[in-house]
């Protein structure tokens, strides 16, 4: 079986959850992490487990969506990664704050390859919004989309994942 | 067949040219052209209209000769000249986002054209992603993207790489054009070092794309699914 895995963070797990939920369709499970999915043996941070979905691709071909909320200082090193998804609450009044924290607490290796950025509950605050992160990823000297979302849309999460993945295949 | 189009005679370039101002100078303002009347908030960033977008479509195609007609609009959203035009009008209004109007009347002018200053020997670049959640979509908007803002390429490349008709591509970069977040490049460094795609990972690529075409089978839903299912059974017998 081919498993692919892409990164979900977010400083709150239920946001991943519903995010998960709609893309899949199914309501994410949890699982106390396998040395299969990681490259070092250092299982240590990921101990209480971490919640995932599946997305069936065709018969021997599954990627899983893994949800680490804002688990710090995180060490291991995923097999098969393809890119890390960043869901940022828009009602906040720090998204930058909360961007680089999440950001600080993870190895800057999950953002190198692939990286998008979603945000949720941005009513009027959208271009405002975009435009914070957007200038906080040219500082990091990181390319991503930026996309606003509805975290109950599967259109709006399936796009943040197909942004991802084309960044992947197209970054020079 | 003319592939470029002058983005100086038209209506979008009027409405663009409104918006710095409004926004240069913090009022609303209230433009005309053709007869049509657009109201922009530079507070909110949003622009109202009152038409319908099937009257709106063909404005984006006409020359403007016309010079623009714009007002101040006295006290804003609480002024009795906003309430008139917004709140009691009998016309169809319409309050959009700034970059949702900019993009969609950027295609509706490009039509598939490009911006008669870009040259096409030139790389292009795009400096952020648009909102493509919010904004129109069409097909290729993402892989074009994709691109655009991983390498260094010029619009012929990027149609090349995809295998796509140019249209795509053309009507793509006009739209971020007018967002303000493509351009042609200048810099003497990108045109000596172009970079050119990476190189090609067949497994990656047909797993990527595996991929999307799932998401992409998942999101078409017929809309309706009893007349979707007649349809599919008259055509099978």
């Amino acid at each position: 079986m081919n498993t692919q895995n892409i990164l979900l963070l977010s400083s709150d797990k239920t946001n991943d959850y519903i995010a998960i939920k709609s893309l899949t369709g199914a309501k994410p499970t949890k699982q106390i992490i396998k040395e299969s999915l990681i490259k070092k043996n250092n299982l240590s941070v990921l101990s209480n487990g971490y919640m995932y979905g599946l997305l069936p691709v065709d018969g021997d071909h599954v990627v899983r969506l893994i949800s680490l909320g804002s688990l710090g200082n995180l060490k291991v090193e995923l097999k098969n990664h393809l890119g890390t998804v960043i869901l940022l609450d828009g009602s906040g009044q720090q998204l930058v704050k909360e961007l680089t924290q999440l950001m600080s607490n993870q190895r800057s290796k999950y953002f190198e390859s692939s990286l998008s950025i979603a945000i949720f509950n941005t009513a009027n605050k959208s271009q405002f919004n975009r435009e914070v992160v957007n200038n906080e990823l040219r500082r990091q000297k990181l390319k991503a989309a930026v996309l606003d979302i509805d975290l109950h849309n599967f259109k709006d999460i399936s796009l943040v994942i197909q942004s991802l993945l084309l960044s992947k295949l197209y970054c020079a | 067949m003319r592939v470029v189009y002058d983005p100086e005679k038209t209506i979008l370039n009027s409405i663009k040219k409104a918006m710095e101002r409004s926004s240069y100078e913090k009022k609303l303002l209230q433009l005309t052209n053709f007869d049509k009347t657009f109201i922009i908030d530079p507070i909110k960033k949003t622009i109202f209209t009152f038409v319908n977008e099937s009257v709106l479509r063909p404005l984006c195609l006409l020359e403007l000769r016309e010079k623009s007609s714009i007002k101040k609009l006295k006290k804003g959203r609480m002024g009795t000249r906003f309430k008139k035009l917004v709140e009691n009008s009998e016309l169809e209004v319409k309050e959009w986002q700034w970059d949702e109007f900019l993009w969609k009347v950027a295609l509706w002018t490009s039509r598939g054209k490009l911006p008669k200053d870009i040259d096409l020997r030139k790389p292009v670049y795009l400096s952020e992603w648009p909102n493509l959640t919010r904004l129109q979509t069409f097909p290729y908007a993402a892989e074009i993207a994709a691109i655009m803002s991983h390498q260094v390429v010029t619009l012929n490349d990027i149609t090349s790489q995809l295998g796509i008709e140019q249209r795509f591509v053309f009507a793509f970069f006009s739209a971020a054009y007018a967002l303000g977040i493509a351009d042609s490049s200048n810099r003497q460094s990108d045109q000596l070092f172009e970079q050119k795609a990476k190189p090609y990972d067949p497994k990656l690529n047909s797993s990527v794309k595996n991929i999307i075409n799932k998401l992409n089978k998942k999101t078409e839903t017929p809309k309706n699914p009893i007349k979707e299912i007649s349809r599919k059974l008259k055509g099978s017998v």
